[in-house]
């Protein structure tokens, strides 16, 4: 967890980047036009041909990480591998890899939504990936929202069972 | 019960290594056999650690003061036993226990027993009882709290509750079942609950996911083990899991020779059955294991608080369930009476279909630890739709208040009060008024009319939604906070949940959810008393959330948490004309609680340790957990300008909390996992010594990893010892510090 603590000692803004949804922007009179530009540009459609998870966007060492940070913050609510299989891919398959991440970085830990370090739910979303059998690349996902919206969430094919 | 006893663990090779390593135990100078003469205080002998909590008190108090403020910073790492070794857990949760010369714990998620060398961490024995699918698919997998110590001056015994819910007493000097005791040792707790035992059957080789999604199942007749796909009939019996399933996260209690012993429920955020197993309690024999009484914490239909379940108690009644004892107890020897926090009633956020107070749920019950009968209770909250679960052991303490000497009961919670009581009778210590709380406006849900409202202390916890809660740091910014907050339901304290329809006329998608369901207190965090001056402390936090309830189109339930279980194991099947709906929050957080990535929230003494001076209720003093500060900045336009102020930097994480003779000593806990991380601007880790009349931090002392669990202190061979549990998955460890150098 080399330098996490660290970063949030001493960068404080880092926060801002987890949790300035959309639709609080739009609540700022002043800020009106800018807030719908960007809230256009969180919903915008993924490009289909935009890079995808099965390419590696998160390293080993990161969904390592985020393993021991979920096991300490989460799993006293619900098991990963509730983050996997049919029902989870069905939320999610599509969607750019910023709304997943916007999503654990915005609603949990439930009881205290938006508590963590952005590297630390980039860290977390790391594991989620690499549980959902996507490959590890050879570097870390940054927790860098803009650049998420250009990465679509694949699934990798379930294994086909063999004939017997 | 005539089936055989299930395979052991301890037996061949582990029997052998057992015995070994027993030899050196008992030839090793200085663990005496026993420890005759001795006076107990509070059940506990001077210097030891017999109870989760310290002492059956549960005071979290220890005389000793080798370890103090002029010399806590130089205590140094005497060993780390690495639990890890024998298998994987969740986070390491225990507090050991130490007696007689030996450290009691458990570890792994098969919840093992151990007895360790305190002078070098080696290990003495082992004990591992195979569940088989019991284990696998049990509610809780984890190692749990502890274990539990009796002693009658000559025998000894370690006593474990398992992760698939049997009661074993073993030698605590040798780690061998009491062959007394139960059958070969074990008493299967799933037996005398009223329920027949059945074969049970797994569909997949997962642990249980969460409520009831891919849990046992009654073996079908001649159903076998299929080892190929671990799937089948293995041989495990117990309560047919269409009832329900239940499982243990705490040690029993000893009061005198009674072991009183609870249990803890599926969980029930997204329930899809309308009925589980409601809580019990019982008392067992320490040298028999036979049961001497149950009392139940759902009343039975005749018994006293069964009329406050309108639709009746009867085990299957749809919206019972639950009421679970899951927290540690607490027990007052010299009264008899064992004290049990109670947890809520089925389905956490929705109680449409449980109408009434529901007692015993939230609510603290004193038991006559011989006889099983009811002293007093006192319900915390009616009809809880908070999950407020009691989530720990209360902390018993003698006051003198307003001139008198009390016997008092502090009930530290997940509302973020203290509630105190006589511990005698059950009466409140200062007024707690049934005060008038808001409706709920979900369909079939009648929230309580009233609830009990503390009137001293003053909370430790940011509680409900007020205007006057809100930054204020400029006119416009206090302008967007009070948009925000205006989004849902805001008031003082127990705000019903909404319902998650955005379009309902005149009605709000959301509430605000302050405790949220982790407290305040919860598991983590709980009090530690001074039996000298009678100060509490209380290791908490803080946070804001929003709370609603849906239809989950899969459940039997009419409306609970969030949630969409259609396709999951165990769930009902889609109802006609089922379309998945997209998860809002996927793409609109319902209600964010920041602004340019700060809290609406004024910061507040709020979470972190809180001490309070129990002869007045007065609160003495506040520090953050660890007393680590974060400088709140933010980039955001809106902030431009603005001095902002620097704010705790874990208000959501529990500080665990002991008491010695002069120090306050807490770690942070697992909410510093990733986030008290050593670098050039930061040490680290560490475990903290406060002063305990002003809470300033009089020493500091680096540790490998952040604590995950209450530490504890004793005194063995000359040296005071701080042990504490580390670590997740298979890096978990026991860490024992001590000063360097010979007694
Ligand atoms: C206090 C309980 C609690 C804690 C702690 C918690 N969650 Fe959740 N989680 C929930 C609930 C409840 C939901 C259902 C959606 C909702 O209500 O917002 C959920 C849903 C989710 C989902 C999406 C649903 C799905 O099917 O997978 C993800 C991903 C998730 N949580 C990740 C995390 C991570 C990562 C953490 C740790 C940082 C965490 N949670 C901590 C309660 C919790």
């Amino acid at each position: 967890m080399n330098g996490i603590g660290h970063r949030i000692l001493c960068a404080v803004a880092v926060t801002a980047l987890a949790v300035v949804p959309a639709d609080l922007i739009a609540l700022r009179p002043q800020e009106g036009a800018k807030a719908s530009a960007q809230s256009a540009a969180l919903k915008a459609k993924p490009d289909p041909k935009a890079p995808t998870t099965l390419r590696g966007v998160f390293s080993n060492g990161q969904a390592e990480r985020g393993k021991d940070l979920y096991l300490a913050l989460c799993q006293s609510c619900h098991v990963a591998i509730a983050h996997t299989g049919p029902v989870f891919r069905g939320h999610w398959a599509g969607r750019p890899l910023s709304d997943l991440y916007t999503f654990v970085a915005t609603r949990m830990p439930k009881n205290e939504p938006a508590s963590l370090a952005p590297e630390t739910y980039a860290d977390l979303l790391a594991y989620i990936l690499k549980l959902n059998q996507m490959p590890a690349g050879g570097a870390d996902l940054a927790p860098d929202l803009p650049a998420m919206q250009h990465v679509r969430i694949q699934f990798a094919p379930p294994l086909k069972r063999a004939k017997q | 019960m005539t089936r055989q006893a299930r395979r052991w663990s301890v037996g061949g090779v582990a029997a052998a290594i057992l015995l070994a390593i027993g030899a050196v135990v008992l030839a090793r100078p200085g663990i005496s056999s026993a420890h005759e003469g001795v006076a107990m205080v509070r059940g506990n002998a001077p210097g030891e650690w017999r109870y989760w909590g310290g002492d059956a008190w549960s005071t979290r108090y220890s005389a000793l003061d080798q370890v103090n403020a002029s010399n806590f910073s130089q205590l140094q790492v005497a060993w780390e036993w690495k639990a890890g070794q024998f298998g994987s857990d969740e986070y390491y949760r225990t507090t050991p226990l130490f007696a007689n010369g030996r450290i009691l714990t458990v570890a792994t998620t098969r919840r093992g027993a151990y007895a360790i060398n305190p002078v070098d961490g080696s290990t003495l024995w082992k004990w591992q009882l195979d569940e088989g699918i019991r284990w696998q698919k049990a509610p809780r997998h984890f190692a749990g709290r502890g274990l539990s110590y009796w002693s009658d001056g000559v025998e000894e015994r370690a006593i474990i509750v398992t992760t698939g819910y049997h009661l074993a007493s073993l030698d605590a000097k040798t780690g061998l079942p009491d062959p007394k005791f139960g059958t070969n040792g074990v008493v299967d707790l799933e037996d005398g609950l009223g329920y027949p035992l059945v074969p049970l059957a797994v569909d997949d080789t997962n642990e249980l996911i969460i409520s009831e999604a891919a849990p046992l199942r009654k073996a079908k007749p001649g159903e076998k083990w299929n080892a190929a796909t671990r799937t089948g009939a293995d041989g495990s019996v117990g309560i047919d899991p269409a009832n329900g399933q239940i499982a243990n996260s705490s040690p029993a209690i000893m009061v005198g020779d009674v072991i009183v012993v609870g249990n803890s429920a599926m969980h029930g955020y997204w329930p899809l059955k309308m009925s589980n197993i409601g809580g019990i309690i019982r008392g067992f024999d320490v040298h028999t294991g036979k049961q001497l009484w149950k009392f139940n914490l759902i009343p039975q239909p005749g018994e006293f608080g069964a009329e406050t379940w309108k639709n009746g108690t009867k085990p299957g009644t749809p919206g019972t369930g639950k009421n679970d004892a899951w927290a540690t107890y607490t027990a007052d020897p010299e009264l008899g009476l064992v004290y049990i926090p109670v947890g809520m009633p089925l389905s956490d956020e929705y109680g449409g279909h449980r109408p009434g107070d529901n007692l015993f749920g939230n609510s603290v019950v004193a038991i006559d630890a011989k006889t099983g009968k009811r002293k007093w209770h006192y319900q915390f909250v009616h009809h809880d739709i908070w999950d407020y679960d009691t989530p720990m052991a209360p902390n018993l303490m003698d006051v003198t208040i307003g001139g008198k000497p009390r016997k008092v009961l502090a009930q530290t919670t997940k509302q973020g009060w203290i509630y105190t009581l006589d511990r005698v009778t059950g009466e409140p210590i200062w007024p707690m008024p049934e005060t008038p709380v808001l409706a709920s406006d979900v369909p079939g849900e009648e929230a309580s009319k009233t609830q009990p409202i503390p009137s001293r202390p003053v909370p430790y916890s940011q509680q409900g939604l007020l205007e006057t809660d809100l930054i204020d740091y400029t006119p416009a910014l206090r302008d967007s906070a009070l948009k925000i907050a205006r989004r849902c339901r805001m008031g003082p304290y127990f705000i019903p949940p909404a319902m998650e329809e955005p379009h309902r006329e005149g009605k709000l998608p959301c509430s605000w959810y302050a405790p949220g369901a982790s407290g305040g207190v919860n598991i983590d965090g709980g009090a530690a008393v001074d039996v000298e001056t009678g100060m509490i402390y209380v290791g908490s936090q803080t946070g804001l959330a929003t709370i609603e309830v849906a239809k989950d189109p899969c459940s039997e339930h009419r409306f609970s948490q969030v949630h969409d279980s259609c396709g999951l194991p165990g769930a009902l099947p889609a109802p006609a004309g089922y379309k998945k709906k997209e998860m809002r929050q996927a793409f609109a957080p319902a209600v964010p609680t920041t602004i340019g990535g700060i809290s609406i929230l004024r910061p507040r003494e709020f979470g972190g340790l809180t001490a309070y001076d129990m002869n007045t209720g007065d609160k003495k003093w506040w520090i953050p957990n660890g007393n680590l500060w974060r400088q709140l900045a933010s980039t955001d336009p809106l902030f431009a300008g603005v001095t902002l102020p620097k704010v705790p930097l874990l208000p959501g994480g529990q500080a665990e909390v002991i008491v010695t003779k002069t120090l306050v000593i807490h770690g942070v806990g697992r909410s510093g996992t990733g986030r008290v991380v050593k670098s050039p601007t930061s040490p680290g880790p560490q475990l903290y010594a406060q002063d305990k009349a002003t809470g300033k931090i009089v020493g500091a002392v680096n540790i490998p990893a952040v604590n995950t669990a209450v530490p504890m202190t004793f005194m063995h061979q000359g040296k005071q010892y701080i042990v504490f549990a580390t670590g997740v998955g298979d890096k978990t460890s026991l860490v024992a510090l001590t000063l360097p150098g010979k007694p």
